[in-house]
């Protein structure tokens, strides 16, 4: 089974994606904070990661950024999660893989993080 | 002390300055000939000093209240470092001149202050001394050095202040977008949790009847409108703020506009989709926002206009590395009052008020973003003849 890790403070959207998710074969884990970041990463180990752009403490871009410049972990696609109207900007700033602008359709979520893994471009 | 005047020292010029002032604040104050001189001659001669090792000195020449007398005094500040001593000749000479003489040393400032009692006779009260000061201030310029030094000072002033201001105004933009960032956030974070909930709860595999899936249709129609106006209160901050930001990229324009009649077809089924396209073209855009442009033009195409009735969607070159794009309806149209102002922000036509919701920010935000893209926005129409919009954005690459 491919494993998803979200990153995100709000206890609906992880709810929503875990609902939504789980539903179409995913093992999700759900995260409302960033610390620790790399280690959980490391442990959890999975396929794609969903990163909310106001993750505390740092924000997503920080933490993407942590990710990205880790060498046994900058292989993980990461799509950037944000309801900002300049994600596309954030998302590149992050170097991230993807992005999907909140509010979301539930069809793009899925299809988003199964593209993500077949490393289809966005 | 009150503050009579005040003269930065900063080279020879300074001096004469000095010597000049503190004779005619004695001299103004009634002090006889003698002891004007006896003053003036002290303080030209710490300022002397002064200006010897540094041209950071300041001269303050002012009146103290002591009980019921007052003295005159001159205050000679300077940097800390410098130490004054007898074998300094103007510093010993100035000490044997004025009844009061006294240097402070501290680590912030070293300090001269001279000191000359003031007789009662002069019968010195608050009204006087604050003539005093009135006049010093509207004295001219003894020179044109003095003038020079004056306008200096001012400009000085000026500009410390404008750059406060300039400090303060970035300080509030800054909130602003702060604000802003933070609204967008707090708005859109439960709209999207509505909308996902009302699209779970619409996809569930459990039955649900008819008139139940019908309400959560109609919730999910209605947040989707609230999370449009939401998203352009807060584009039109960000206009208002320079903050709207574009991620240009080269698309070919008609398979761009053929996928947004696309969109639209399904948003509004009741109405003919029509398009004539020139040949294509690249243009450079924003995808996301010029679909925000076209989703509002086709949009009140739809909305002004009866069901069954055609949207024609037009490209044509006219203009050289220009390319036209056209929405043209068969609605109402707009009397010559509204085509005018149909553009400006917040605005609504007053026949449309009650009939049509709406809240005048769609246009204004697409002629912003056309704009942005070196494009015009204008309209054509005439009442109950249908309206056609057009705009113009530049083509990049082949041609």
């Amino acid at each position: 089974m491919k494993k998803i890790m979200i990153f995100d403070d709000d206890e609906d959207i992880l709810d929503i994606c875990t609902f939504i998710l789980e539903e179409d074969g995913w093992e999700v884990g759900v995260f409302p904070d960033c610390s620790d970041l790399i280690s959980r990463v490391a442990t959890f180990a999975p396929d794609v990661i969903l990163m909310d752009n106001w993750i505390p403490e740092e924000g997503g871009i920080v933490a993407t950024k942590m990710l990205k410049d880790n060498s046994e972990l900058c292989g993980i696609p990461v799509i950037y999660f944000s309801a900002n109207s300049n994600i596309q900007l954030l998302a590149s700033e992050a170097k991230a893989d993807h992005y999907l602008a909140k509010p979301f359709d539930l069809e793009d979520l899925k299809d988003i993080a199964r593209s993500a893994i077949s490393g289809k471009d966005k | 002390m009150i503050k009579i005047i005040s003269i930065t020292l900063e080279n020879e010029m300074d001096l004469v300055l000095a010597h000049k002032r503190s004779m005619r604040v004695a001299e103004r104050l009634g002090l006889t000939a003698a002891t004007q001189t006896t003053f003036a001659t002290a303080v030209s001669e710490i300022a002397r000093t002064v200006i010897e090792h540094t041209d950071h000195g300041i001269l303050d020449i002012g009146l103290e209240q002591n009980k019921t007398r007052y003295s005159l005094l001159a205050n000679v500040t300077f940097d800390p470092g410098i130490k004054f001593t007898n074998a300094d000749s103007g510093f010993y000479y100035a000490q044997k001149l004025v009844p009061g003489f006294e240097l402070i040393e501290s680590a912030v400032a070293n300090k001269v202050i001279m000191t000359i009692g003031l007789p009662r006779s002069l019968k010195l009260d608050p009204l006087k001394i604050a003539q005093l000061e009135q006049a010093f201030k509207e004295e001219p310029p003894l020179n044109a050095y003095e003038e020079i030094k004056q306008r200096n000072i001012n400009l000085n002033r000026l500009a410390i202040e404008q750059e406060e201001e300039l400090r303060q105004s970035k300080l509030i933009d800054e909130k602003k977008t702060e604000f802003i960032s933070i609204a967008s956030h707090e708005l859109k974070t439960p709209m999207t949790v509505l909308k996902a909930y009302t699209q779970m709860a619409r996809t569930t595999k459990e039955p649900i009847n008819d008139s139940l899936r019908n309400l959560l249709s109609k919730i999910d129609t209605q947040s989707s409108k609230l999370l449009t106006l939401v998203q352009q209160l807060l584009d039109i901050s960000k206009i208002e703020n320079g903050n709207l930001q574009y991620h240009m990229k080269v698309v070919s324009l008609n398979s761009f506009l053929h996928a947004q009649v696309a969109i639209m077809r399904h948003i509004l089924p009741h109405h003919e989709f029509g398009t004539v396209f020139c040949d294509d073209v690249e243009v450079m855009i924003d995808e996301i926002r010029m679909e925000q442009v076209m989703a509002n033009l086709l949009g009140n195409a739809g909305k002004y206009s009866e069901k069954n009735t055609a949207i024609a969607i037009g490209t044509s070159r006219s203009e050289p590395g220009m390319v036209t794009v056209s929405v043209k309806d068969e609605g109402r149209g707009m009397n010559q009052e509204t085509t005018a102002s149909v553009f400006e922000k917040f605005y609504r036509a007053k026949d449309v008020l009650k009939s049509h919701t709406g809240l005048g920010m769609g246009l204004y935000i697409s002629s912003k973003i056309i704009t942005d893209h070196q494009g015009k926005i204008w309209v054509e129409s005439m009442e109950n003849s249908g309206s056609t919009f057009y705009f113009t954005i530049p083509i990049t690459g082949r041609q």
